[in-house]
């Protein structure tokens, strides 16, 4: 793997096999990251292909103050967010709303294969705000150190494992009043 | 002193290669799997493998069309300009008979003008001059802080936020 800093240099240079390069580094690890957001594959498709636009065309403005990795994160994150905000507006349903659908489709999706209490885990996390669900994914799922999600979200470790410690806390509530 | 020419003796053990390629093809079925199965989620099977070429495919193709905004830049203020001077010239024309008085204010332009203006109203006297009667407090007496604004509020403001134990788990 090449140093990050060389290939940031040829990402600004636009050279098309740095590139693939980072494309090929990341995109199972921010697939899984907005798919968690998302649910659904077509949608979490449509998001990693838009993030990574957005990182070839905005690499110019990475400034290095950060590593890459946290600074792609951010961007798929804000995507994925984005995305929900505007389907829902289009929808014309909040985003609770539009969750508990998604949510609901989980059930008869082809690339979904998990068991009745899995659904209700993963209604449980729909139903969290959104900073908790992003904490809870990252810490929970991928398995992500605070220090690193902290960079991601630009929230300090003791907030983190604050919202973690409540996501966990209503997640439980959930699963035990469904 | 002559240096002694050592050779070194590695030795394999028995069938080492033989089982090599089997290791290493379970491997890679393992990590196929990792890339397709995500606990209860699933990808179609060679998305990862064609995902590439298509985002470099679409960034080929994709043409960001830039505007010539320079050209209308002048046109544009022209007619902006026009249109203001006509809402202006109209607006005064509709309110030339009607005299304003302290009723047509709503109480937030009143508020907006004592904070412009640098007045230094205590609360109290504010509220001496604004009909707070009127005011509906409703909104602010019923509202519930939400948990995730009262930690970012802590997180501001406090230096150290693991010293209020907040949470159990690490």
């Amino acid at each position: 793997m090449v140093e990050e800093e060389t290939l940031v240099l040829q990402l600004k240079q636009k050279e098309a096999k740095a590139f693939e390069m980072l494309v090929n580094a990341y995109k199972v690890r921010l697939y899984w990251h907005i798919r968690r957001i998302v649910l659904d594959h077509d949608d979490t498709d449509d998001v990693l292909q838009n993030t990574f636009i957005k990182v070839f065309r905005n690499i110019d403005g990475f400034k290095g103050e950060s590593k890459l990795y946290s600074w792609m994160y951010r961007i798929a994150t804000n995507e994925a967010l984005g995305f929900l905000k505007s389907r829902s507006q289009l929808q014309n349903l909040d985003t609770e709303e539009l969750m508990a659908t998604k949510i609901a489709n989980l059930r008869a999706d082809v690339y979904y294969d998990g068991d009745e209490i899995q659904l209700k885990l993963q209604e449980a996390i729909a139903l969290l705000p959104e900073k908790q669900k992003l904490v809870f994914n990252m810490k929970y799922f991928q398995e992500m150190k605070y220090e690193e999600i902290s960079t991601i979200l630009d929230t300090s470790v003791g907030g983190l494992k604050a919202s973690y410690h409540l996501a966990t806390k209503k997640i439980e509530a959930y699963l035990k009043k469904n | 002193m002559k240096k002694e020419n050592k050779k070194f003796d590695f030795k394999m053990p028995e069938g080492y290669f033989d089982s090599l390629t089997s290791h290493i093809m379970d491997k890679v079925e393992k990590d196929d799997v990792a890339l397709r199965y995500n606990d209860d989620f699933m990808i179609p099977e060679g998305y990862m493998d064609t995902f590439s070429e298509k985002v470099l495919q679409r960034l080929e193709t994709e043409e960001v069309k830039v505007l010539p905004l320079r050209s209308f830049r002048k046109h544009y203020y022209a007619i902006a300009s026009i249109a203001a001077v006509l809402v202006l010239f109209i607006g005064l024309l509709w309110n030339k008979n009607n005299a304003y008085t302290y009723s047509d204010l709503a109480n937030s332009d009143i508020e907006g003008y004592f904070d412009l203006d640098g007045w230094e109203f205590s609360p109290y006297e504010l509220a001496e001059i604004l009909p707070v009667d009127q005011m509906d407090l409703h909104g602010i007496l019923e509202q519930q802080l939400d948990n995730e604004k009262v930690i970012d509020y802590l997180d501001d403001n406090i230096k150290n936020l693991e010293e209020l134990n907040l949470s159990q788990d690490d």
